[in-house]
């Protein structure tokens, strides 16, 4: 190597050094570009998911009213009616029928009495949420079984983990109610069996029925809004919802989802 | 009469002007203390030109002069890194400098500069600079590269720091260069590295007063 082809690669090698320098500041810009795009993302997703939890809170509560209402007319409003027409037809000269017209408001009365407590029952529908996904289910299943309309199976499988996440467990149930919704315009089911487990880092909730099903492989439009926010919604939380159907063979859903 | 008025000593003097401008009422004294060191530094250029030009030997000024630099050096970084809670490396550096120092001076006198300590000096500098960029990339937080003087401050340095180290390893080789009959490669080399150096720190003295005012507001 001559003098010069020395000087050459000296030369080469300098300019590379300081050549270096504005390569390593201009990665560490373009990272930076990255990072606050990533950044933006996340806050837009945070975001998105506390409108959606919002909106669910208040898709509950709106649930929560028209059940009351259609309660308080076909059911409280029916009683309390009947106790009325019973006590104005007391014949107080003929004591044996009005004894048995009385005993017939009483327990008329203390029908309507138990029908209240339970609507109380849930109208705390946010202490009903803090006691636990578990305990929710349970009262949303005792008030469907009250009508008389379905055999209704609750499981829920494996321990409770000790921390949960309120958010979640919230959105899960509104799900729960949705699905129960379509079963009881659409499914024409008499049975429904529910299952909820816990397994590693994850939650499950299975729902299915024996109603008259539907075709899966329909439009999305023709689908209904209802599953359509089921999947919405699983996927804000990161889970994964699969729906298993056949015309007159019933509904399977199940839902999966990271937890806490 | 001696020109005192080269490219590094006019490039230093108006970064002296613009630390004193932007960072005079900074809240941080570290960035403060820059003004001090600019000065230092800008003294030691024009003692060490004012003795050269007497022709005595003028490397004791620089070997004196080395001291402060690595001395804000290190406490600029350490200020950095306080940030990230990350102040181990800079204790390691520190040691490092100063144990060679002192060798250096033991072993060849005041007289002759310290160039060994030097080289360290400014790997030191590298990898400090290379290390505060990764906890920059590696904070989750977002922070406006434009507007950040420490970012700019750190770049300078880096690309001073950097360039000089090859400069330094291949000093011999890289005089022998001439691009005309009386500049040398290196002194082109050298001066370009104080003016990307000092361009960059004027510049970051200008985001501090920027963000010292925006943040006012």
């Amino acid at each position: 190597m001559d003098a010069n082809e020395i000087k050459s690669l000296i030369l080469i090698i300098t300019l590379i050094f300081l050549i270096a320098p504005a390569s390593i500041i201009l990665y560490v810009a373009i990272y930076n570009r990255r990072k606050k795009r990533h950044i933006e993302e996340k806050e837009q997703m945070k975001s998105a998911f506390d409108t959606e939890l919002i909106k669910t809170q208040l898709e509950i509560q709106e649930q929560t009213m028209q059940t009351i209402g259609a309660d308080l007319h076909d059911n409280i409003g029916q009683l309390l009616s009947l106790t009325s027409l019973t006590l104005n037809s007391v014949d107080v000269d003929n004591k044996d029928k009005a004894q048995q017209k009385i005993d017939a408001a009483i327990d008329l009365t203390l029908r309507s009495i138990k029908e209240m407590r339970l609507l109380g029952k849930l109208l705390q529908g946010d202490q009903l949420m803090a006691q636990g996904l578990p305990e929710a289910i349970k009262h949303e299943v005792n008030w469907l079984e009250k009508s008389g309309q379905y055999i209704i199976t609750y499981i829920c499988g494996t321990e409770i983990p000790e921390n949960n996440n309120p958010n979640k467990d919230l959105i899960l149930f509104r799900i729960l109610q949705e699905v129960l919704n379509n079963i009881i315009k659409h499914a024409r089911a008499t049975k429904i069996n529910i299952k909820l487990a816990y397994p590693e880092k994850a939650i499950s909730l299975q729902i299915d029925d024996n109603g008259i099903g539907f075709d899966i492989d329909m439009p999305t439009g023709q689908k209904g809004m209802g599953l359509q926010n089921i999947s919405k919604r699983v996927a804000i939380v990161g889970g994964e919802v699969s729906i298993t159907s056949q015309q007159g063979q019933g509904t399977v859903i199940l839902i999966f989802i990271p937890y806490p | 009469m001696q020109n005192y008025f080269t490219v590094s000593i006019t490039i230093e003097a108006i970064c002296l002007i613009f630390s004193i401008i932007c960072l005079a009422n900074d809240k941080s004294n570290v960035w403060r203390s820059l003004i001090l060191y600019l000065l230092i530094t800008c003294i030691a250029e024009c003692t060490g030109l004012f003795v050269s030009g007497m022709h005595h030997n003028n490397h004791w000024v620089y070997n004196i002069f080395l001291v402060f630099e690595g001395g804000f050096s290190h406490l600029m970084f350490a200020y950095l890194f306080r940030k990230f809670n990350s102040n181990k490396p800079i204790f390691i550096g520190l040691v490092a400098f100063l144990l060679t120092y002192t060798y250096e001076i033991f072993n060849h006198g005041f007289f002759r500069y310290n160039n060994l300590t030097y080289t360290i000096l400014s790997i030191e500098i590298v990898l400090y600079s290379l290390y505060f960029y990764y906890l920059l990339l590696k904070d989750n937080q977002y922070i406006d590269l434009k507007y950040s003087g420490e970012f700019w401050w750190v770049g300078g340095a880096l690309f001073f720091y950097f360039g000089n180290t090859a400069c330094n390893i291949f000093d011999d080789k890289l005089y022998s260069i001439m691009i005309t009959d009386k500049q040398h490669l290196s002194y082109l080399i050298f001066k370009a590295l104080n003016v990307i150096l000092y361009s960059c720190w004027c510049y970051s003295f200008i985001c501090k007063k920027w963000m010292r005012t925006r943040s006012r507001v």
